[in-house]
């Protein structure tokens, strides 16, 4: 029975028909965020930015809240280019088009839990990268952020069997993947995988998308893939799941994502977990509160 | 030994609202205690520096880190620093995360362990109980337990502190306002009894926790505390050194079987301490275990 329902899952979303229409600046930002700085045109991503008067207003709340830290209040989309820089603008901007994707989840997900956790994956990860210098944070955000959009695309197609998947997930408080594997027969990184392909999402963010729960898999990029594999479990860890606990005790040593990591970037050897979790423990709360925010006042 | 790169936290540029000798203050009382304040804790830090400056009268977190640090008097200061940073945190169910952690996932880990031991028993362990409310809480735990998975199981709950008059406070078992700040009703009713404007707890509760005065440097009384389940350990190994630390963390190594698990303070680390004992996360709390659960390490002297 679960054989039947991922194959007709999978297939209404390779079908294409029902798949959720990708925000108008999603995919522009992400081809920005791969160029190098000097070759992008400012006043272009500015203008694209500011058409959108609800992702322009979203980003400057963003932008002045403390994840961002503006050292003073920016008024416009310009001014925060001027105070933060086209990078973090970049990705406050695709963090934003993210709110667009997911107006009205359903299936037991709330959009603003979902919005939160890949905003605080993506914080998580470009941290975690600059930590172990990794040489392309800015990637690690965009991975980061991206990583869980096949629960969009399984939300669209099957609410229902999705639904299921989360009250399973909640109720054994496990894992969403490992609750979709359980009674669907195929997760949200299968499903995830389709869409990614589908709007020709760069080849590293698609990897990532596929693999961020079983990175040994990868042949890519692993150590983009588990970067975001483990700061995706430092979020879940850290309260920024899906609102319920999984009830577990992980050994971020033992994961196999930090032992690709690790071969690659000796840096993580010594590395003090311990105080990268305070740490991360101190953003999370700050991406709830900046989140609460948003979504009290759009 | 690397410690995390930049020392600003996981501030981002833009955000300059720190001064640089508070985050210097932040990193040496890590780099000494093994305690870390979050960005969202640096106000809190910023208050506690604040009162030890007006004791000392000094004027500037600048001069007040140059005490911390070269003044001759900088081992006593930081004492009284951290003295200032942990005072008033004893309460009844402090750290829920924690509590949660133990009672959801560190114990149903110890009842298979010892099951397949065939054992029904177990042994948990305060270390640096000061006044009695964290192993009055770990007792509260265990007896609603008692009825359910642990049904038919023995229990002993040990609990030690330096301070002699911490450990008269647990014996009488009778606290204020501030301790039961935390209690939820329920177990307000059905572990204590009011006298005056204090509780105290009950016969049940008071019978199932073990008090005793206990150096955690001394060695010679360390071999009291052997085949523990579960450590208990908030906010003590800061007060010592590096090299007392090691001796410490050696003992609770020694005294916690291969399933055991270590629970230090909230925002307490081993780094730079310990590579016995593994970090392991639950839900929003850490702890220690051996590593690979005690298979590798458990004979070690």
């Amino acid at each position: 029975m679960t054989v039947a329902a991922a194959k007709q899952i999978l297939e209404k979303l390779q079908s294409a028909r029902d798949l959720p229409t990708v925000p108008a600046v999603l995919l522009p930002l992400l081809r920005y965020m791969e160029q190098p700085l000097e070759q992008i045109d400012i006043h272009q991503v500015v203008n694209m930015i500011s058409r959108d008067k609800s992702l322009a207003g979203r980003c400057l709340q963003v932008a002045n809240s403390p994840l961002f830290g503006s050292s003073h209040e920016v008024g416009t989309i310009q001014g925060s280019v001027v105070a933060l820089g086209l990078e973090r603008i970049q990705q406050i901007a695709v963090s934003c088009s993210l709110i667009k994707l997911a107006p009205a989840l359903s299936g037991g997900v709330n959009p603003a839990a979902f919005w939160a956790h890949s905003l605080g994956c993506a914080l998580v990860s470009r941290e975690f990268a600059v930590r172990i210098g990794y040489s392309d944070p800015a990637k690690a955000y965009a991975a980061g952020l991206l990583h869980d959009i096949g629960i969009v695309a399984m939300l669209w197609v099957a609410p229902y069997d999705f639904r299921r998947c989360f009250e399973e997930a909640s109720q054994s408080r496990i894992p969403l993947h490992e609750a979709e594997q359980r009674v669907l027969g195929t997760s949200h990184c299968e499903c995830g995988k389709i869409i990614a392909t589908n709007w020709h999402l760069p080849e590293e963010l698609t990897e990532v998308i596929t693999g961020h729960h079983s990175p040994a898999t990868v042949r890519g990029n692993p150590v983009l893939t588990s970067i975001v594999s483990l700061s995706d479990l430092l979020c879940r860890v850290g309260g920024l799941g899906y609102g319920y606990p999984e009830e577990r005790q992980t050994n971020f040593a033992e994961e196999p994502a930090f032992a690709i990591l690790a071969a690659k970037h000796p840096a993580l050897r010594p590395f003090d977990l311990a105080r990268f979790t305070f740490e991360t423990e101190s953003l999370l709360e700050e991406v709830r509160g900046t989140v609460s925010q948003i979504y009290g006042t759009h | 030994m690397l410690t995390t790169g930049t020392s600003a936290g996981m501030s981002v540029p833009g955000s300059n609202a720190r001064s640089e000798p508070l985050i210097q203050i932040r990193d040496l009382i890590y780099q000494s205690a093994g305690i870390f304040q979050a960005d969202n804790k640096l106000q809190l830090l910023e208050d506690r520096c604040g009162k030890r400056m007006k004791a000392l009268g000094v004027p500037t977190l600048r001069d007040y880190y140059a005490c911390l640090t070269v003044n001759p008097m900088h081992q006593a200061e930081m004492a009284s620093l951290l003295n200032e940073i942990t005072i008033g945190e004893t309460c009844f169910f402090r750290n829920r995360p924690q509590l949660e952690a133990i009672r959801n996932i560190a114990l149903p880990k110890i009842i298979e362990a010892r099951s397949k031991l065939g054992q029904t028993r177990l042994r948990l362990w305060s270390a640096g109980c000061s006044t009695g409310e964290e192993p009055f809480t770990l007792a509260m735990i265990l007896l609603e337990e008692s009825a359910g998975r642990l049904k038919g199981w023995s229990m002993e709950l040990l609990a030690t502190d330096l301070n002699e008059r911490s450990i008269a406070h647990a014996k009488a078992g009778c606290y204020g306002d501030h301790s039961t700040r935390n209690l939820d009703p329920y177990s307000r009713n059905k572990y204590f009894s009011v006298r005056g404007n204090e509780l105290q707890a009950t016969p049940e509760l008071q019978a199932s926790v073990s008090f005793s005065r206990l150096n955690l440097l001394d060695d010679s009384l360390m071999t009291f505390a052997k085949d523990v389940d579960l450590i208990l350990c908030c906010n003590v190994l800061i007060y010592f050194d590096l090299a007392s630390k090691n001796r410490v963390i050696r003992q609770l190594y020694r005294s916690l079987l291969p399933h055991g698990h270590l629970f230090l303070g909230q925002f307490e680390s081993l780094f730079g301490v310990s590579e016995d004992f593994q970090l392991v996360h639950m839900p929003s709390a850490t702890a220690y275990v051996k590593s690979n659960n005690g298979a590798a390490r458990a004979d070690q002297p």
